[in-house]
């Protein structure tokens, strides 16, 4: 299912999606809402940027020459997942020719306290680059079991050709996607 | 089995296409060039610090890199590494060295983010130029007019 970012932009839903889990029979259940998709500034050589919504962005694969853009979903799990990558880090981009981009970064999860956690830690960025904060800090969804009926914000990162004209959709291959 | 010298290539600036097929049977195509090939600096001392690439302080030749600019002309992203898996150098005797296998710690190594070997980590989106590099080991006494290769199941144009 391709869905227009142009609609989402304009669209208060939830998207009720179910996935199998590749090694077993669960079928992971969670939902999704666009909260937003905006053009991000880099600055090598920094690996992290802080948008203005206290989102934490690991941009060390972004590229020179590109546009940079962040997508950020709200996810709510529903039942217990226990994979090790979420299928909604599967969400892809395409474009009104069919071209797919994947994100570069499938691991920018994190939560608004980030400024407490870096105004009260050191060493945070190789603390990142390493593994994900649990609770409340920095939570990196492939390498955390995510709690069911909980919020959280998760940031995709997409290098995108620079075209100020082209227009992007989600495209999520997911079992079963629906509106609700 | 075509070769590429990379010194007439740098000097030309050419661009190659090519076409292999992923691990799916997908195909894959690609376009690069080459704009650099030099000797790992110095800082990657540094990386080994963490004993992110143990092979580098046993090794008894000299680790180079073939710094490439690569476009994924595919419609699908593609998986860089496989890209770069593709690629051997052969010297002027016929001797042919594959790609020094990359360590999952040193392609997420600030390091590596700054010469491009971690841009062979990522999925290559379509439509994007991705500087990227590649580490070569090779023989102390290896000539540097050395050749591009492909493995057998690639074709370039």
């Amino acid at each position: 299912m391709k869905i227009p970012i142009e609609y989402l932009l304009d669209c208060d839903a939830w998207f009720l999606c179910k996935q199998d889990e590749i090694y077993n029979n669960n079928v992971v259940e969670f939902k999704f809402k666009f909260e937003y998709f905006n053009k991000i500034w880099i600055h090598p050589p920094e690996q992290y940027i802080i948008d203005e919504n206290d989102l934490l962005i690991d941009t060390k694969y972004a590229q020179k020459d590109t546009y940079t853009y962040l997508l950020v979903l709200k996810l709510l799990q529903i039942n217990a997942y226990s994979g090790y990558c979420h299928p909604i880090t599967k969400i892809n981009l395409s474009d009104e020719d069919d071209y797919i981009f994947n994100s570069f970064s499938s691991w920018s999860i994190v939560e608004k306290q980030i400024h407490y956690w870096l105004d009260n830690g050191s060493g945070y960025k190789d603390e990142i680059k390493i593994d994900g904060y649990y609770d409340g800090r920095l939570y990196d969804i492939n390498k955390r079991r995510i709690l069911c009926n909980r919020e959280y914000n998760i940031g995709l990162a997409f290098c995108l050709p620079v075209d100020d004209s082209a227009k992007y959709l989600l495209d999520c291959g997911f079992d079963s996607i629906e509106e609700i | 089995m075509q070769k590429i010298s990379i010194s007439e290539s740098i000097k030309a600036g050419n661009w190659y296409n090519i076409n292999t097929v992923d691990y799916n049977d997908n195909l894959i195509c690609t376009r690069f060039t080459v704009i650099g090939f030099e000797p790992i600096n110095s800082n990657f001392a540094a990386v080994n610090y963490y004993d992110m690439f143990p092979n580098y302080s046993a090794c008894d030749g000299r680790f180079m890199l073939l710094k490439l600019v690569i476009v994924n002309t595919s419609k699908n992203p593609v998986y860089s590494a496989h890209v770069r898996d593709q690629f051997c150098l052969i010297d002027d005797e016929g001797y042919s060295y594959g790609c020094y296998p990359s360590h999952g710690h040193i392609s997420c190594s600030q390091w590596a983010c700054e010469n491009g070997v971690a841009n062979f980590l990522v999925p290559h989106n379509p439509k994007i130029k991705y500087h990227g590099s590649i580490i070569f080991l090779l023989p102390n006494d290896c000539s540097n007019d050395l050749a591009i290769v492909f493995n057998t199941s690639t074709q370039v144009i």
